[in-house]
């Protein structure tokens, strides 16, 4: 295959500069055509490459993002109305960041996820060093995490996004390295995985942001599976992370806020004016809604600005108000889609590395989907994690985005 | 093989977490459908809830109009701010930022609007008026009567003041018709107490709920209040409304129509209060007092004031708690009582026309002579005359008016023997006791105004009820004495007072029949059952119950409801004595203790009947009295006096129960004209106002 395609490209290249001596008079011409098909033949490359997206994932995450869009500008009209601000300040911003997520996509798309294998540690220490940075005076306490940078501008950065990105590429690395060699890894590899990943998890515990952990926690866990490693160092180390989480509480390095939202999701009715209250007033949206919703910008509960933090982590409570169980539940089936896709990705991927990362990206969004939409619902307890491409938010939207480019990245090279 | 096995266990794990994953997206979706399909009702049911508050909506409450529909109580607009304390636990300090600058704007301290915030009965709660009884759902008043450029500036900051509200609301205003102010008869509104609010049925109270506390007001309460209008309205997070849902509006109180007569009023009052002032600077005390006028026919009141008196705005806004100490101190006269009907004193001389009707129906004749010596002695023990001096022998009706005391002692004195004095045998006849009762003293009277007091009249049966009742606390003090008290003259004093008591407290001895007979003694009544009686003497026997309520008109003006005069029964003296009684007094004027005060009075053309009274009271003033009525043949109005150590009747009392009748009576240089009086057409009017009238 190989030495076919290598014959025929300088026939290709002889053939037009040939043909330029015939016609003197018009001499730019050729040139030109030349030119042209050069042009055209890039064109059709990428168009092919376009054409060999995912385009069913792609459409998925489009949808989601522009669904979002309109959830952040129904959750946020009323009250930026009564504040005097331009109504559709964050609707507009929502957009920005989906044109930015899209362009970064397509940056990470064309780099081949196999030369992104290489640069992985780069990525890594970016990753870590912001993560260092976020802890020091420089990073900013939103809701009581330490978790943001402040950019100028009035933008801010929440590496902690970006960590599940740096713990998917790191561990994927690891997992796959003696894939050509031994078909599992083995003990020393998996504790190698293990340590790359503990790094981030580490230090974003100590911001604190329990979601974001528990969503690499799953990633971890989802890499581990998919990689071969025997049940039992899987299950061992399940039990493991259940034993120090209780340990964390008995010891209390969990904040009393992040202990009384568990509280809270067990029990929401104990204190509807205090930390049940976001749960109660979500799950008192979400039931209002029934079957087709309230309709767009008619919600009592989102109009009446009832719901705290409702752009950002109970962005769902507003589809579920406004647009009621077939709205509601075509977000769900869109989450359902990518994650599909991304199994199929996964499954047809070149190699392990390829296959590892799709299946990590594949986990974060499950798990962090399923994490924000549970909290929504009542099922989950409250941690503040964004839904992808749907919640208000900057970093959530490009990590999103990043993590699609990932999977279409590994899709494009893929055996079939 | 081994590569195999490899890629088929690798696929076996991707089936693992395919299905993993579907299954968290499955639970999604079944919950997201159970919580909106089967359970979306319950749900809904707290949506509803949680965003929509009731508003009650306060009706404005109805007007207290004089006889002619002068308003003697209205309304007008006040700026009312009150804080939700939701949206101020919302904020992140807790609202601590904006009470400091509310109260800045307010010229207070963020203090005293928190201690305003605090629901009564909690600890550091404010006391009764002040601390914030509503439910907790609604907003707390924190200032009334706010100043309406302080006011306009709260509206401006709606942004920096989330949850502050400034409103207009109707508050009581009280326009001083003629000088009427009618203090006491028409009372006070205060917040509604908890318990008032769980009796009132719905328990959601519009801000500042305010029921009538005393006085007409009180009284009145249904039928001034109207019914508060309760808006449901859908509201967003931050306390705004966003949609009105239902609303059922607001039914203006109706308006009461009294007996009272503005001009009348206002010269009553200031007379009570000239009455004070000529007293005080005679070297009297003279700490309290009040004037009554009264319809003898009907029983309505046309004017009644009480002394001291206060402004009644104080209590417009909420009363502050110096101002309530001040109204309810002792030391200041207790201002809030109603001395007319609360005030209790011995009736002194007043009483000698109930001892004459008694004697009367005894057996003593009204053509006989009585001799009027300066003492008089039962067993040893020397009884003064302590008003007039001695006229040798005189006539009942001259006895009455010049208020000979040894006159009515012998007369007593021989009724108490003929009952068989310390040891009766069967029942006692008790003329005097028997006389005073049928005139109404002892019971309330029935005035259309809460919390009267009842007086006493001693008979020889409460005698034994009381000593029953008190023997053992003064016996045991008979024997223990009063080892607390430092002052060891006064605990001897006490000490020698309750081994008497012990001893024979339970007999009525010949003493307590002449203090009795002379209105001394034990006996205690209120101005207005003074008044009542006298009414009786002047409308030919009929008590009737004293009434300030005479209709009931609604917003639209009309009548609702009348108050008929009603009787609440007959004395027991005959026409013919009431007849003497009568003519006796009307001589007082002329000739007798009120001499002086009416020198110069139009006598043949309104005749006055009336009686002086100077009560000793044992350690302090005595107590001025005059009940009185005019004409006193078929009698249009009754004036009564009462000045607690206020000196003798007719210097206290005297040239303000004259000023009055001049007024009723139109009298000018020695003349009396229906033309000038007072009231229009010279009497009461007949007819019911139904719209109101300014002062002309």
């Amino acid at each position: 295959m190989a030495v076919t395609r290598r014959r025929h490209a300088p026939l290709d290249h002889q053939s037009a500069p040939a043909a330029a001596p015939q016609v003197v008079v018009i001499d730019r011409r050729p040139q030109a055509t030349a030119r042209t098909v050069a042009l055209f033949a890039q064109v059709r490359r990428s168009s092919d490459r376009l054409a060999r997206l995912d385009l069913v994932l792609f459409g998925a995450a489009l949808l989601l993002s522009l669904i979002g869009a309109l959830l952040v500008w129904s959750a946020t009209r009323g009250r930026l109305i009564a504040d005097g601000d331009d109504p559709q300040h964050f609707l507009v911003k929502h957009l920005i960041n989906l044109i930015l997520g899209l362009a970064l996509a397509a940056v990470v798309v064309k780099v081949d996820y196999r030369v992104l294998r290489a640069y992985t540690p780069v990525v890594y220490g970016l990753v870590i060093t912001s993560l260092l940075v976020v802890l020091t005076p420089v990073g900013t306490t939103i809701n009581g995490a330490h978790a943001w940078i402040s950019l100028p501008g009035g933008f801010t950065l929440q590496p902690g996004e970006f960590a599940k990105v740096a713990v998917i590429l790191s561990m994927a690395m690891v997992l796959s390295e003696r894939d050509l060699g031994r078909e599992v890894p083995d003990a020393r590899d998996v504790k190698f995985a293990l340590a790359w990943a503990a790094g981030p998890m580490a230090l974003i515990m100590l911001q604190p942001d329990l979601g974001t952990v528990l969503v690499i926690g799953s990633i971890v866990i989802g890499l581990l599976v998919a990689s071969n490693v025997p049940a039992r160092w899987v299950l061992a180390l399940v039990a493991g992370v259940i034993a120090a989480a209780g340990l964390a509480i008995l010891v209390g390095v969990l904040d009393q806020y992040q202990l009384d939202r568990l509280l809270t999701f067990l029990h929401p009715d104990t204190d509807p004016r205090g930390i049940g209250y976001n749960v109660a007033q979500a799950r008192i949206a979400i039931g209002g809604g029934g079957l087709f919703g309230q309709g767009l910008f008619h919600g009592n509960q989102t109009q009446g600005a009832f719901v705290p933090y409702q752009q950002t982590d109970f962005v769902f409570s507003v589809a579920g108000e406004e647009l009621g169980l077939l709205g509601a539940g075509f977000v769900i089936l869109l989450v359902g889609v990518i994650i599909w896709r991304g199994m199929q990705i996964a499954r047809t991927a070149r190699d392990s590395f390829g296959r590892l990362v799709a299946i990590g990206v594949v986990c974060w969004f499950a798990f962090q989907a399923f994490e924000n939409i549970g909290m929504n619902l009542g099922i989950m307890p409250v941690t503040g994690v964004p839904l992808p491409f749907v919640s208000y938010g900057g970093t959530s939207m490009f990590a999103g985005w990043v993590g699609i480019a990932l999977l279409e990245s590994v899709h494009l090279r893929s055996r079939e | 093989m081994k590569a195999v096995s490899g890629a088929r266990r690798r696929d076996a794990r991707l089936i693992v977490l395919q299905v993993l994953v579907v299954s968290l997206v499955a639970t999604l979706f079944m919950r997201l459908a159970w919580m909106q399909t089967a359970n979306g009702a319950t749900y809904r049911q707290a949506a509803s809830t949680g965003t929509v508050r009731e508003v009650v909506v306060p009706a404005q409450r109805g007007l207290i109009l004089d006889q002619v529909g002068r308003p003697l109580v209205a309304n007008k607009s006040s700026i009312v701010v009150s804080v939700d304390r939701d949206v101020l636990n919302r904020q992140r300090d807790g609202g601590k930022a904006m009470l400091a600058r509310l109260a800045t704007e307010l010229g207070t301290t963020a203090d005293a609007l928190t201690a305003r915030m605090r629901p009564c009965g909690t600890k550091n709660a404010l006391p009764q008026p002040l601390c914030w009884n509503g439910p907790a759902t609604q907003p707390v008043v924190v200032a009334e009567n706010v100043d309406t450029s302080v006011g306009l500036q709260l509206m401006e900051q709606t942004d920096e003041l989330k949850g502050v509200h400034t409103q207009l609301q109707a508050v009581r205003s009280y326009p001083k018709t003629y000088g009427a102010s009618l203090t006491h008869v028409a009372g006070y509104l205060g917040p509604m107490t908890q318990d008032e609010i769980k009796k009132s049925g719905h328990d959601l109270v519009g801000i500042d709920e305010q029921v009538g506390r005393a006085g007409l007001e009180a009284q009145y309460n249904s039928v001034l209040a109207g019914h508060a209008g309760v808006q449901k309205v859908a509201l967003t997070r931050a306390g705004g409304v966003s949609t009105v849902l239902s609303d059922t509006p607001a039914v203006v109180g109706s308006n009461l129509v009294t007996s009272i007569d503005a001009r009348l009023q206002g010269v009553v009052e200031q007379q009570l209060q000239q009455a004070i002032t000529r007293s005080k600077k005679a070297g009297n005390k003279a700490d309290s007092g009040s004037i009554i006028v009264m319809e003898p026919s009907t029983g309505r009141i046309l004017a009644m004031a009480s002394w001291p008196t206060y402004d009644p705005q104080i209590w417009v806004g909420g009363i502050s708690s110096h101002d309530y100490k001040a109204l309810t101190d002792p030391k200041q006269g207790t201002p809030l009582l109603n001395r007319a009907i609360q005030g209790l004193y011995a009736p002194a001389s007043t009483f000698k026309a109930i001892t004459t009707a008694a004697a009367v129906r005894a057996g003593y004749s009204t053509s006989g002579s009585y001799e009027c010596p300066s003492t008089y002695n039962v067993g040893g023990q020397i009884f003064n005359n302590y008003e007039s001096e001695a006229f040798g022998s005189i006539s009942l009706a001259k006895a009455l008016a010049v208020s000979c005391d040894t006159v009515f002692y012998k007369l007593a004195h021989q009724m108490w023997l003929k009952d068989g004095g310390l040891n009766p045998k069967g029942e006692p006849n008790e003329f005097v006791v028997n006389e005073a009762k049928s005139f109404g003293l002892g019971q309330e009277t029935g005035i259309d105004l809460p919390d009267e007091s009842k007086g006493k009249v001693v008979s020889r049966a409460t005698k034994q009820t009381d000593y029953a009742e008190l023997k053992d606390v003064y016996c045991k003090r008979a024997k223990d004495g009063y080892p607390e008290l430092a002052d060891q003259e006064r605990a001897k004093l006490l000490q020698s007072y309750a081994s008497d008591y012990c001893a024979e407290g339970a007999s009525y001895r010949a003493g307590d029949a002449l203090n009795t007979a002379i209105g001394q003694g034990d006996t205690q009544v209120t101005p207005l059952q003074m008044l009542t009686a006298y009414s009786a003497i002047a409308n030919g026997g009929s008590l009737m119950q004293p009434q300030i309520a005479k209709a009931v008109v609604s917003a639209d003006g009309t009548v609702t409801r009348e108050f008929d005069p009603v009787k609440n029964g007959e004395v027991k003296a005959s026409a013919a004595t009431l007849d003497y009684l009568r003519s006796a007094l009307s001589d007082t004027v002329v000739s007798g203790t009120a001499h002086n005060a009416f020198l110069g009075f139009p006598h043949s053309e309104v005749s006055v009947a009336l009686k002086t009274g100077t009560a000793e009271v044992v350690g302090k003033g005595s107590t001025a009295w005059i009940e009185s009525f005019a004409p006193s043949q078929n009698a249009k109005f009754a004036v009564g006096c009462t000045i607690s150590q206020g000196g003798t009747g007719a210097e206290a009392c005297g040239p303000s129960v004259r000023a009055i009748y001049e007024a009723l009576f139109g009298v000018k240089d020695g003349h009396a004209s229906s033309d000038r009086s007072i009231l229009s057409g010279g009497d009461v009017s007949s007819k019911i106002p139904t719209e109101t009238v300014g002062q002309n």
